[in-house]
């Protein structure tokens, strides 16, 4: 009963939301400006070829500039939630670093890489990378007192202790941070595919504005809604696997 | 043998002001295999006696040492238990039986086996410590400690979370599990049952910052009924409360 509502709850929503959708399009009458469900799904349909070649690069665009940015901000997270010394050097660093938006970036790396597939990961690099480094020094300095001193008590130290207590420990912070990363990755990319890359969601999103194809924005919407949501329940599924 | 002498320990309060004494000239000796029970007021210092001798605090003067040698850092020889068991929530009863042993590279499946059958944990090898029971994450904590084989085991107030029922099984099951390898134990209570029934001697302190006010030889052998001790134990009670009355008084 409880797992039926708990599907229940959302896919009223969903439902409430594409009544509303249809309710508007056929009040509105002007399949040009607001196509209804059915034309999106025909849409999604006969352009899947493209749709599928869009998604795949701007999801490898994500994934490369997460997993960089993963790569650099775990363990430098880890390392300034451990020392308390390089936590207070770089932590006003960040704190000025951190609010920038990452699409504020781009001009400059158009600027540095050109247009191209090395500016768009470095945007998603740059949005990833700020929330997996907070979380995971957050994870590190926040490891229960009693916890690490139990495992010194009983002879963990260097490696040991770090593998067996305190990157477990930090582990439920850690991925949250990650998957904030890659929601913020995600937001990013389609910015960097706006300004300049070629091809991707971003870009085909772009393209059929100028295209006047609605039907063909909202497809690209929809596939990236859905690419995002998949991936990221992959991420919370791993998290749950590993971290629990 | 741990020895305690003229120590003194003072702790600066986190919200600023004067230092506060925990321990004013405190002296203790434990003998080798012998288990002392302290006991005193809530905040008295008790458990400063404990974290001095794991090597989690240093005293700021005095002597603490573990057979003859000073205590200058914390050692799997000195393990201290504590009442919330601090087990790892992400390992199971086995990998957190076995967590010292393979910290010191001395992993042994064997060794971690005997300490789960010793201390009646059977069936429950792959459980988490969030499946377990208040007193089934105890006797995991005490064998995580024992499986070390500590020549000092440190107990704060180890059953002070558990039911009545559950607290006189694992009284049970520490006497036991001690008895295999007989460290020196200091357990602190507040409980003049637990008291009488675990340790060798009961040490009584003071309120903050904690004096030695009496202390008193357990005659009795193991295992013990501590219904039978009704007048060492009103004794007891009597110097708990303020009075003086103490038959077998040492100190």
């Amino acid at each position: 009963m409880k797992r039926l509502a708990a599907l229940g709850w959302p896919a009223l929503g969903v439902v409430t939301l594409v009544l509303l959708w249809v309710g508007a399009a056929l009040y509105m009458g002007k399949p040009h400006v607001l196509p209804g469900p059915w034309a999106v799904a025909e849409t999604m349909f006969s352009m899947r070829g493209p749709l599928v070649v869009a998604a795949a690069k701007s999801l490898s665009r994500v994934g490369v500039g997460w997993l960089a940015a993963a790569a650099v901000a775990l363990p430098a997270g880890w390392a300034m939630g451990a020392v308390p010394a390089l936590d207070r050097e770089l932590r006003a660093l960040l704190s000025l670093l951190r609010p920038i938006p990452p699409f504020v970036w781009l001009p400059l790396l158009l600027l540095w890489v050109g247009i191209g597939e090395p500016s768009s990961w470095m945007v998603c690099f740059v949005a990833a990378l700020f929330p997996i480094l907070a979380h995971a020094r957050q994870g590190v300095a926040e490891t229960p007192v009693a916890l690490a001193a139990a495992a010194e008590n009983l002879g963990a130290t260097g490696l040991h202790l770090w593998a067996r207590v305190r990157v477990p420990a930090a582990l439920p912070l850690t991925f949250t941070g990650l998957k904030a990363g890659w929601s913020l990755a995600w937001m990013s990319v389609v910015a960097a595919e706006l300004v300049g890359a070629d091809g991707g969601l971003g870009q085909l999103i772009l393209d059929s504005r100028n295209l006047a194809r609605p039907d063909l924005a909202m497809s690209g919407m929809a596939v990236l809604g859905a690419v995002a949501a998949v991936t990221g329940g992959l991420l919370g599924w791993a998290e749950r696997r590993v971290a629990e | 043998m741990i020895r305690l002498r003229s120590v003194n320990k003072a702790f600066a309060p986190a919200a600023g002001g004067p230092a506060v004494d925990a321990l004013v000239g405190f002296d203790l000796e434990v003998g080798g295999g012998e288990i002392v029970a302290i006991l005193g007021p809530s905040g008295s210092g008790k458990t400063t006696v404990l974290k001095l001798v794991a090597g989690f605090e240093r005293a700021d003067a005095g002597v603490v040492e573990v057979n003859g040698a000073p205590v200058t850092t914390i050692s799997p020889q000195r393990v201290l238990v504590q009442q919330d068991s601090a087990l790892f929530p992400w390992l199971n009863v086995e990998d957190n039986i076995g967590f010292g042993l393979r910290a010191q590279g001395r992993a042994d499946g064997t060794a971690v086996g005997q300490w789960v059958r010793r201390l009646g944990l059977v069936g429950a090898e792959r459980r988490y410590p969030k499946e377990l029971s208040g007193g089934m994450r105890q006797r995991v904590a005490l064998a995580r400690a024992l499986a070390v084989r500590p020549e000092v085991l440190l107990l704060d107030e180890p059953f002070g979370a558990l039911d009545a029922i559950s607290r006189d099984t694992m009284q049970d099951v520490l006497e036991e599990a001690w008895s295999i390898t007989r460290p020196s134990v200091i357990l602190v209570t507040h409980s003049v049952d637990e008291a009488l029934r675990l340790a060798d001697r009961v040490v009584v302190v003071s309120e903050r910052p904690a004096r030695v006010r009496a202390t008193v030889e357990v005659p009795a052998g193991r295992p013990r009924d501590v219904a039978a001790m009704g007048e060492l134990r009103r004794a007891l009670r009597e110097v708990i409360r303020g009075g003086d009355a103490m038959p077998g008084e040492g100190a």
